[in-house]
């Protein structure tokens, strides 16, 4: 079995740094495929005076040049045929434009058993039957942005009864169907069966308030959860507004804090991150986080804010091992934490650069580059 | 925040009855004396002598705006709002006797006829994620002209605008009938279509977005005023080169952080030979470094990482575009091959590229409407020639680089007088 095999295929975690020179050899063999196999990628590293051959533990893993998931968007690289792909996801593309990614078999089949490991450790797969309540889109087969394939994903998690979705889609497109969701939360909270609610925490906040306006409090099954990921920024700008939104979900419906669960995850890094109790990202043994300086690019230590530099050597199909996202972001030594996990935890602050300014002559370019393309 | 009858209204019930009843409060404020320019001259000479800069400066900062970029607005702002130059600009635009009706007989008429500048009626504002403080601004040109002026707000205003304008009622009280700002977001559609729906022109800053968006909801019978965003540049010839004029280009892409209109996004230069290009991004550099110095910029975790970001991605991106990035401390210039009018990654990052003079035309063309000011550094024998050149592209201005964002009382604005386009001529015979 490979160095890759052996780290996705593991009963272990959590556990770093034990795992460090595993993960520094299937790492070595990620780089070692996508040099043979990408050559636009090799010439990048080249361009960037990196050569494999320096490549040796796990002090050098901060070396290898992180490719920008705005560069990605623009230049999709492959190491493998593209009829060779299995699932394809683009981001859902918030700012502008969308990454392409796909993944082939042996990726797909290291991920699968990813996600199963991570959903069992947090304790999210079980036999009872669950309605799902998606606050997301309804998926289709048009629809592939990451999202609404992960929401479909995550309700494969617990027997389904039932999937009633926020977004519905119509003959001429999606429509929003709040009041279909209060009334399968209702069916739910009366028949006894447990929910799950899975979604943006912004879809869930405005669930909330429409429950509040209505006056509607409903007291679903103790075994009920709530799943979350992605978009906290956009709407928050605090981590105290996280647990307010928490409390709201319990006194509406009766879901506790420790029943709420957030993930993080990026197409150009398809790892799954779920909160621990204490609602921190620990570091996964797929993964290595490196924090870098904006001015110098350096790693910097625990506790200091910089960019997001996410490594891992999870994907074949495309030379995703070292990406840096437009994420500023903080890590913390596990000890901080408390929740007894010991790898490092890391916490996002949000995007670069100044989104208010809205210039005109941006204005301008924005729509230059558009007329280009 | 709402700004209605001169008085903050938070309360969306509050709004609501006022946009309903606002065909009725309009036509009162129609029916009463016309405003007049002096009313508005010297409301807005009495809020510069209260105005305060370091709370202003303050505000600034917040959105990004460095201290000497801060200080360039305020200061255009006290010489823009006094007395001698709105008096001036009115006359520059308008004519000498612009409050007054003009009487002349025509050519080949037997009787005289009365002419004079009357407002459009009521203007409707729409300035769409744009330049901070600009509302304001574009507001009181509709007061200048006697319009009556309902602005939506951007997103993004942070209750600058409002600010400006309850301080300018509260030193003329005259002047709420005239002002209404509405917080609605640019998606409520129902309520700026009523908003549309008593407006005579509707007076639109920003994207090609929003001027798109306001073209499909603006009905025939509603005059669209557009000022659309656009583009500014330098046009280099070998002979031009010299670092003092280099430097005053530099200085204007430091003070700016390349964020205006006006602002200089990089340097085409009159030659096809790309290693002159390079010759001339290597001079650059030192010359932005030096103005760089000359003019600090607040630096925030979140711009430093975007930039660093950015050129590390331009970096990569060299092996596919041919380009070559030169970096500097706290600037950049980057050789292109190619003849693209782009903009520059902002904040002190600029390009140079090639456009031979032969080729001028031909590669501006495609962004006829989004040109604006061109600073071009050359030889005295070519400055007339190009100049003429330079004209028949989609550009309005042409300047030395020290000049460039700036502008002179009763200078056109992208080609065409601001007040002209607010006002109409009553002809009565």
């Amino acid at each position: 079995m490979t160095a890759r095999g052996r780290l996705f295929y593991s009963r272990n975690l959590y556990d770093l740094p034990e795992s460090d020179g595993l993960f520094t050899a299937a790492l070595r063999e990620n780089l070692r495929w996508h040099w043979q196999r990408c050559p636009e990628y090799r010439a990048l590293l080249q361009s960037r005076g990196f050569d494999p051959a320096q490549f040796q533990g796990v002090g050098d893993i901060a070396a290898i040049p992180p490719l920008p998931t705005l560069f990605l968007k623009r230049h999709p690289l492959f190491s493998v045929p593209e009829q060779r792909l299995l699932f394809r996801a683009v981001s859902s593309g918030t700012k502008g434009r969308a990454s392409r990614v796909g993944l082939d078999w042996d990726t797909s089949w290291l991920a699968l058993g990813m996600v199963l490991r991570t959903f069992a450790f947090h304790r999210l797969l079980s036999p009872v039957p669950v309605n799902y309540v998606i606050l997301g889109y309804q998926p289709r087969k048009e629809n592939r942005t990451g999202v609404a394939q992960t929401a479909f994903g995550a309700t494969l998690l617990a027997p389904a009864l039932s999937r009633t979705y926020a977004l519905r889609w119509d003959v001429d497109g999606y429509r929003v169907d709040l009041e279909g969701v209060i009334d399968a939360l209702r069916r739910s909270a009366k028949a006894g069966w447990p929910v799950r609610l899975l979604g943006f925490p912004a879809y869930l906040l405005f669930l909330l308030e429409a429950l509040e306006e209505r006056g509607l409090c409903l007291k679903l099954h103790p075994a009920s959860r709530i799943m979350t990921g992605g978009g906290w920024k956009q709407f928050f700008s605090q981590k105290a507004d996280r647990g307010e939104l928490y409390a709201r979900a319990e006194a509406m419906l009766g879901i506790k804090d420790g029943h709420c669960h957030d993930f993080f995850g990026a197409v150009e890094h398809p790892i799954l991150y779920c909160d621990c109790p204490r609602h921190h990202f620990h570091v996964p043994r797929y993964s290595r986080i490196v924090i870098r300086d904006p001015d110098t690019w350096q790693p910097l230590p625990y506790g200091r804010p910089g960019l997001l530099n996410l490594i891992t050597p999870l994907m074949r199909s495309m030379p995703l091992l070292s990406v840096v996202t437009d994420d500023l972001a903080i890590l913390h030594p596990g000890a901080s934490c408390g929740c007894g996990i010991t790898a490092p935890w890391f916490e996002v602050l949000g995007r670069v650069g100044l989104e208010q300014i809205r210039t005109c002559a941006a204005g301008a370019g924005e729509l230059l580059r558009e007329v280009k393309l | 925040m709402n700004l209605l009858a001169g008085e903050i209204v938070r309360d969306a019930a509050a709004t609501q009855q006022v946009l309903d009843t606002l065909p009725e409060r309009i036509v009162s404020a129609l029916s009463k004396p016309p405003l007049a320019a002096e009313t508005v001259v010297a409301a807005c000479e009495k809020l510069l002598d209260a105005l305060d800069d370091a709370p202003l400066l303050a505000v600034m900062a917040q959105l990004g705006i460095g201290e000497a970029l801060g200080r360039l607005y305020l200061a255009q702002a006290r010489l823009m709002f006094s007395r001698p130059y709105l008096e001036r600009r009115l006359a520059a635009e308008l004519g000498p006797d612009y409050g007054r009706p003009r009487l002349y007989t025509p050519y080949g008429n037997a009787a005289p006829v009365r002419e004079q500048w009357l407002p459009l009626g009521v203007l409707l504002h729409i300035a769409a994620g744009n330049a901070d403080g600009l509302p304001a601004f574009s507001v009181l040109e509709g007061l200048l002209t006697g319009n009556i002026n309902i602005l939506k707000l951007p997103v993004a205003d942070q209750g600058l605008s409002v600010g400006i304008l309850h301080r300018l009622i509260s030193v003329e009280p005259r002047l709420a009938d005239y002002i209404y700002v509405f917080d609605y977001s640019s998606k409520d559609q129902r309520a700026i279509s009523k908003l549309i729906e008593v407006a005579d022109a509707v007076v639109v800053w920003g994207g090609d977005q929003a001027v798109e968006a306001l073209r499909r909801l603006v009905p025939p019978e509603v005059r669209l005023i557009e000022w659309g965003h656009k583009l500014s540049f330098a046009y280099v010839t070998p002979a031009g080169i010299a670092d003092q004029a280099l430097l005053e280009v530099a200085r204007n892409i430091c003070r700016t952080d390349q964020l205006l209109c006006s602002s200089c996004q990089g340097l085409f230069l009159d030659s096809s030979d790309l290693e002159q290009v390079h010759d001339l991004a290597r001079r650059f550099l030192p010359l932005l470094e030096q103005a760089a110095g000359e003019l600090a910029r607040p630096e925030t975790l979140g711009l430093t990482a975007q930039l660093s970001l950015e050129l590390y991605h331009q970096e990569l991106e060299s092996a596919y575009t041919g380009s070559r990035l030169y970096r500097g401390k706290g600037v950049s210039v980057t050789a292109y091959p190619d003849q693209e009018l782009a903009l520059s990654l902002q904040f002190r990052n600029c390009w140079v590229r090639p456009l031979p003079r032969g080729e001028l035309l031909q590669a501006l063309r495609p962004y006829k409407n989004h040109l604006q000011t061109v600073a071009l550094l050359c030889g005295a024998g070519e400055r007339e020639q190009l100049g003429l050149l330079l004209s028949r592209t989609g550009l309005t201005r042409l300047t030395g680089g020290e000049t460039m964002s700036a502008t002179y009382c009763g200078a056109a604005h992208d080609g065409e007088y601001p007040l002209r386009r607010y006002l109409k001529i009553f002809s009565q015979e």
